[in-house]
């Protein structure tokens, strides 16, 4: 367990130096959020109930989740390129946690969206960005970056088998940010794709991001969130865990890990 | 003309892995269909514009896509360890370059026909019979202005290197400053006074026009200013091109201007 940890935190501090200087990245966690955040604060202001910590947290997320998603395929695909991939997949140390290491790194870059969203409010448009419980928000905030993680260490072994995942992944990038809520609330989607929202990691953590800065959820509803963002997010760990072993041993197998 | 052909087909074909469907889908139908209702969904909810208004923006929008593939093209070149025998090759420029920006141009007016048909079948937009032609012309010039944007991104991408984080900047700045999702009267003067300058606002307007019911005319002026505006751009790229061809040449660093 201390090796699995030791290695994890290895592997996320050699990840945050590689995303804090990729370009990529930094358009995701800066630019990105910038240019939807900006431009959803013009398309709601003029709503009677408008609340700018809205925006503020919707862009945030917005921000994370575009980062992790492509951040798990992403970092399997950079091994392959540099032509690592076989050796970190033959070395006794466990792929899945030096994946999810990484992956870490790189949530704890994402926050970064988080710090921006703010200034957005705050700074460019001049707003008084209050949050109504900051404590909740805070714990809201490291509860939704594990699932989130959890959700971007998920996608990750596909790349594994699939070396031109990323432009399947940015298929999600949008209609997540739309069935979690992050912008909008999921009760403008026809109703039948509103239980599918009910299923997703991003969703939770909006509801509870949401509702912990605007202090419209109260405690019950703010547990009940935080409940089905640990339950969401660990069933999809969980089947990471066992596709990271699937896909690994087929690679394994068929003798083409790195031309898959 | 031979080269010309030959470079608009096979520049088009081997982008982004275009060689199988798939990724060929998702990045080209699949995105931008996505965008166009998330940002059509967000306007829903703010109820500042109709929803025509953003409905038809963005499906003009959905052009940008475009520019990602004109660029990278042109700045693939590099990439690939190509260019210095494509510079080296006693072919013309001009074909060359353009040539590259030509499949786009028919591959971006499907995106928006394809966009148009959802926002018409699923969110109910209605286009008087009047005025499609009008929708029509505002497509194929919106796709045309955003070609030449690609083809200077294109060429500066030999500069700064990452083509594709040049077109997704291009991209946003766009869909905020085009008019497609904000009403150019709320942007503060100076950046109104950008938007001007870049490609689609004139579409997009002109589009509005047309699927309110107004007349070709009407919107003509519109539609000739985006269409110079595309011109200009891609006309800056291929002199931007050549310059730094020129100057690769002279300093005899092609690879690492």
């Amino acid at each position: 367990m201390t090796a699995a940890l030791r290695i994890a935190a290895r592997s996320a501090w050699v990840n945050f130096q590689e995303v804090a200087v990729s370009g990529f990245l930094l358009f995701a966690v800066v630019w990105q959020p910038l240019f939807v955040g900006v431009t959803t604060m013009y398309m709601l202001r003029h709503r009677a109930d408008f609340d700018p910590m809205y925006v503020v947290v919707g862009t945030a997320l917005s921000g994370i989740w575009s980062t992790l998603l492509f951040a798990g395929s992403g970092a399997i695909s950079h091994e392959r390129w540099t032509g690592t991939l076989e050796l970190l997949a033959a070395s006794p140390a466990s792929f899945f946690v030096v994946i999810g290491g990484k992956l870490a790194g790189t949530t704890i870059f994402s926050l970064g969206s988080l710090v921006l969203a703010f200034g957005i409010g705050a700074v460019l448009f001049g707003y008084p960005v209050k949050i109504a419980e900051p404590g909740l928000l805070a714990l809201s905030l490291v509860f939704a970056a594990v699932a989130l993680w959890a959700t971007g260490v998920f996608f990750a072994p596909l790349a594994i088998l699939w070396r031109t995942v990323g432009v399947f992944l940015l298929v999600f990038e949008y209609p997540v940010f739309a069935l979690s809520g992050f912008l909008f609330p999921v009760l403008l989607l026809p109703n039948w794709i509103v239980p599918i929202t009910n299923l997703l990691p991003p969703y939770w953590a909006a509801v509870a991001m949401h509702g912990a800065a605007s202090g419209d959820l109260d405690t019950p509803g703010l547990i009940r969130a935080w409940f089905f963002l640990f339950l969401t997010g660990g069933v999809l760990l969980f089947i990471a865990h066992r596709l990271f072993d699937e896909v690994l041993t087929r690679a394994r197998r068929a003798g083409t890990l790195a031309l898959s | 003309m031979r080269l010309f052909t030959v470079t608009a087909f096979y520049s088009f074909r081997a982008l982004f892995r275009w060689l199988s469907p798939m990724p060929y889908l998702c990045f080209r139908a699949l995105f931008p269909l996505a965008q166009l209702a998330f940002f059509a969904l967000i306007g829903t909810y703010g109820g500042s514009q109709p929803l025509s208004f953003y409905l038809v923006g963005n499906a003009i929008g959905t052009a940008t896509t475009t520019a990602f593939g004109v660029s990278q093209a042109v700045a693939g070149e590099r990439q690939q360890g190509t260019l210095s025998y494509l510079l080296a090759a006693p072919a013309p420029r001009a074909p060359i370059f353009f040539g590259r920006a030509a499949l786009h141009v028919a591959d971006g007016m499907i995106n928006i026909f394809v966009a148009l048909a959802v926002v018409i079948l699923v969110f109910g937009l209605r286009v008087p019979v009047e005025g499609i032609v009008g929708v029509i012309a505002s497509m194929l010039v919106a796709t045309i202005a955003i070609c030449g944007l690609g083809l200077l991104l294109g060429a500066v991408a030999y500069i700064v290197l990452d083509t594709a984080i040049l077109a997704n900047f291009a991209m946003f700045i766009i869909l905020l400053l085009s008019g497609a999702n904000v009403p150019l009267a709320e942007l503060p003067g100076v950046v109104a006074a950008i938007a001007q300058g870049i490609p689609l606002t004139r579409s997009v307007a002109a589009a509005r026009l047309y699927v309110g019911g107004a007349s070709l005319d009407a919107g003509a002026g519109l539609l000739l200013g985006d269409l110079a505006l595309g011109a200009v751009y891609g006309i800056a790229g291929f002199v931007v091109f050549n310059w730094l061809e020129t100057r690769a040449r002279r300093e005899g660093r092609l690879e690492g201007v």
